[in-house]
């Protein structure tokens, strides 16, 4: 009630033209008004927009425009204009200007982050006018209390004089609301990032994935030229360049610093950041292994990468000499926090990475056992029956020799042999494949193509299933091995076709899929990410409900054939592609095989 | 004639069992798995006089449940066990049950048909004793009966 009767005597006041009592809560009205529209989360140009017109009508200037200053070149870019004069064309002249010309007016306001008042221009010697009626001049700067200034607010008019003490004061509150927004959209910008740079992790694949994920996320929000993750070797106590973003590419893997060495090597050492300007001045810079020439470096910041075991890394980014003298290019107590923050991250995902492998290497080694006792059974039991076919020919030689034998019987015997030397042979690559599997050589591909290749060649040309593809029309890029995966598809495939002898469907399909809105499945996978799904449905008996949860277990077979490994390789293969395998048919009605594989690029 | 059963879960291996001991002149019937091999030793006319059976079918003491149903069935019919290289050691629990003896498929540089058949030849030798020593008792037995 009492707002409403406020508002209705303040415009009333404004309608008036007011006393000055009046004016001050007009303004304080629309003051309050654009610091809701400043929090409401709205369009940010919108909002400066509506600084600019509410700077113009309270201080009566024939035209204002506020200025952004640029993260790259440290110019000033004209981002929302009111008043008269404006055009398309003069916004872009003027905007050409504020670029070059470090001596206006706007630019002085942006270097000493002081707001400038001029009641007559004719007595400022070297000012151009843009447009040639001003007479006087108002500008504040948009910036936070010890922070970079972000941008300025100008307002001109045609009347000489026309600016008062009060009104810059007014401004001065407009330009703190700008500001204030700006900082609040880039606290949430960070914080969005971060969070998206901690799902990314979690999912990313190898520490080139990881960098390049790392890379582009804080290339957004915190402003640098190149970074560059280095990781220690613990055998050989240095740290080597793992992934950059920048002209060290080609160094990956051989450019290191010893502990120790350098700046890089220094915060390897020592476990603690090093944010400074002008690199080349610290005693500790050697300058080995950078992203462009010392000189051009301005700012240097380099976080430790820790994990529960030490220092396992480090994260640096390098920022180049600023373009604009009043555009300071050092990096702050901030930005190290938000460096910092995403160094923890890369650990922790460092760590994840670590421990799965771990856990998958003991699975795997636990299999040993089992595996040798296993493998020497099978392939104990094959040549024991081929020494039996020796054995037979030597006896059917000795006595009487082959000219009175039976037509056919040493052909029979040797027949038996080759038999068991090949099934030696499948049970030794197969052994091979088990232990391989994990072992990659990847490169970027898509999903369906390579699931369509392993169908080609493996599904047979003459045969009584029936097969039905259905590729997904988008691309899905994965980063695969694509021998292991044809491999492991091809087992599938030979599985469907070997329990559907007397005919039968085979319904393969690619698709995408995000992990969070997949089908109650049991893949274990990190939510939120995207996944190619590459399924295999049979219609042949299917799982029985009993051997559901063996069937990707080493030795589990439901054929005569073989070691029983087929299922266990696909697995294996699998979760080396950091992705899953899950049975969903439903036994008696056919096998269904669902395949999840990361996607390239989140 | 002596007849002999080969259990074991590969089939070429029951055939070349098969075949070697079938030279030597044995009678041979074959089981492909352990539950196969019991019911044909509960199941024959006549118990077998030697059974040979692979220690490891699926379950590893399957070669333990082969010897039981076969003692079980006739007290003297002598058992061989087969055993993959390096696990002697259900084997040798066998052995402690009252299996004749055990192989080694895979014993490097011997041709363990021959080993076999050697084994076979010592069981079958043993078996005849034992019967002849039991026959010798009953016949003791039966003469002191008359004697009271």
């Amino acid at each position: 009630m009492a707002t409403g009767a406020e508002q209705a005597s303040t415009s009333s006041d404004a309608a008036d033209g007011g006393g000055r009592p009046g004016k001050v809560r007009a303004e304080l009205t629309r003051l309050s008004r654009l610091s809701q529209v400043a929090v409401s989360g709205g369009p940010v140009g919108g909002l400066l927009a509506d600084v600019v017109e509410e700077a113009v009508l309270a201080t009566g200037a024939t035209r204002g425009f506020i200025a952004l200053a640029e993260v790259e070149t440290g110019g000033l870019e004209i981002v929302a204009t009111a008043g008269a004069g404006w055009t398309d064309e003069t916004r872009r002249d003027r905007l050409a200007r504020s670029k070059v010309d470090g001596g206006t007016i706007t630019a002085r306001v942006a270097t000493t982050a002081r707001a400038v008042r001029v009641d007559d221009l004719s007595s400022v010697p070297d000012y151009e006018p843009f447009f040639c009626d001003v007479r006087s001049v108002l500008a504040a700067p948009v910036a936070r209390p010890g922070e970079r200034v972000r941008g300025v607010i100008n307002l001109e008019s045609d009347t000489p004089g026309e600016f008062t003490p009060d009104e810059e004061a007014f401004v001065s509150v407009l330009a703190d609301v700008a500001a204030l927004r700006l900082a609040m959209d880039d606290i949430n910008a960070r914080e969005a990032a971060l969070v998206q740079i901690g799902k990314d992790l979690s999912v990313a694949g190898g520490p080139a994935a990881l960098m390049e994920r790392v890379a582009d996320v804080s290339a957004e929000i915190l402003r640098f030229e190149d970074s560059s993750l280095f990781l220690i070797d613990r055998a050989t106590r240095r740290a080597v360049l793992a992934a950059t973003r920048g002209p060290l590419a080609p160094q990956v893997g051989r450019a290191a610093y010893e502990m120790g060495e350098g700046l890089t090597g220094w915060v390897a050492e020592h476990g603690v950041p090093v944010r400074i300007r002008n690199p080349r001045d610290d005693p500790r810079h050697k300058g080995l292994h950078q992203e462009f020439p010392t000189e051009e470096i301005a700012a240097f910041l380099a976080v430790p990468i820790q994990t529960h075991t030490g220092t396992v890394g480090v994260l640096r980014v390098l920022r180049k000499q600023s373009m604009s003298p009043w555009f300071p290019n050092d990096f702050t107590e901030e930005d190290e926090q938000v460096l910092s923050t995403i160094a923890s991250q890369v650990g922790a995902a460092i760590e994840n990475a670590q421990t799965r492998e771990k856990l998958v290497q003991a699975e795997r080694m636990a299999a040993w056992g089992e595996m040798s006792a296993m493998s020497s059974h099978m392939i104990g039991n094959r040549v024991f029956a081929i020494k039996g076919d020796v054995n037979e020919l030597e006896h059917v030689l000795q006595s009487g020799g082959a000219a009175a034998l039976p037509a056919g019987e040493i052909a029979k015997l040797v027949e038996g042999m080759k038999r068991g030397i090949f099934r030696l042979e499948e049970l030794l690559a197969e052994f091979r494949d088990f232990v391989r599997a994990t072992a990659l050589t990847t490169l970027p591909m898509d999903a369906s193509d390579v699931t369509r290749q392993a169908v080609e060649e493996t599904f047979p040309r003459r045969c009584p299933v029936e097969l039905v593809a259905e590729y997904a029309g988008e691309p899905l890029p994965i980063q695969a091995d694509p021998v292991k995966l044809k491999r492991a598809f091809a087992e599938i495939i030979e599985n469907a076709v070997t329990f559907q002898e007397k005919g039968g469907r085979l319904h393969v399909r690619t698709g995408r899929v995000s992990a969070d809105k997949s089908e109650p499945s049991q893949a274990s996978l990190p939510h939120g990410a995207p996944y190619a799904c590459v399924e295999f449905a049979d219609r042949g008996p299917g799982i029985p409900a009993a051997d559901k949860p063996r069937i990707f277990r080493p030795f589990f077979t439901s054929r005569n054939r073989g070691m029983g490994l087929g299922l266990a390789i696909v697995k294996g293969i699998i979760e080396a592609h950091h992705g899953d395998i899950v049975e969903t048919g439903t036994p008696g009605e056919g096998a269904h095989f669902v395949i999840y594989l990361p996607l390239r690029g989140g | 004639m002596c007849r002999i059963l080969v259990v074991d879960d590969e089939e070429e291996v029951r055939a070349a069992l098969a075949r070697r001991l079938e030279r030597e002149g044995y009678v041979v019937g074959t089981a492909g798995s352990e539950a196969e091999g019991l019911t044909a030793l509960k199941e024959a006319e006549k118990p077998f006089d030697i059974v040979i059976t692979d220690m490891n079918m699926g379950d590893p003491n399957s070669g333990v449940h082969i010897l039981e149903g076969a003692v079980g069935r006739d007290v003297f019919t002598e058992v061989i066990v087969l055993t993959a290289y390096g696990n002697v050691a259900n084997a040798v629990e066998c052995m402690k049950r009252g299996a004749f003896d055990y192989v080694e498929k895979n014993l490097p540089g011997v041709d363990v048909f021959e080993l076999l058949i050697l084994k076979v030849e010592q069981a079958v030798e043993r078996r005849r004793a034992s019967v002849k020593t039991v026959r010798r008792l009953e016949e003791f037995q039966r003469q002191q009966n008359a004697a009271d």
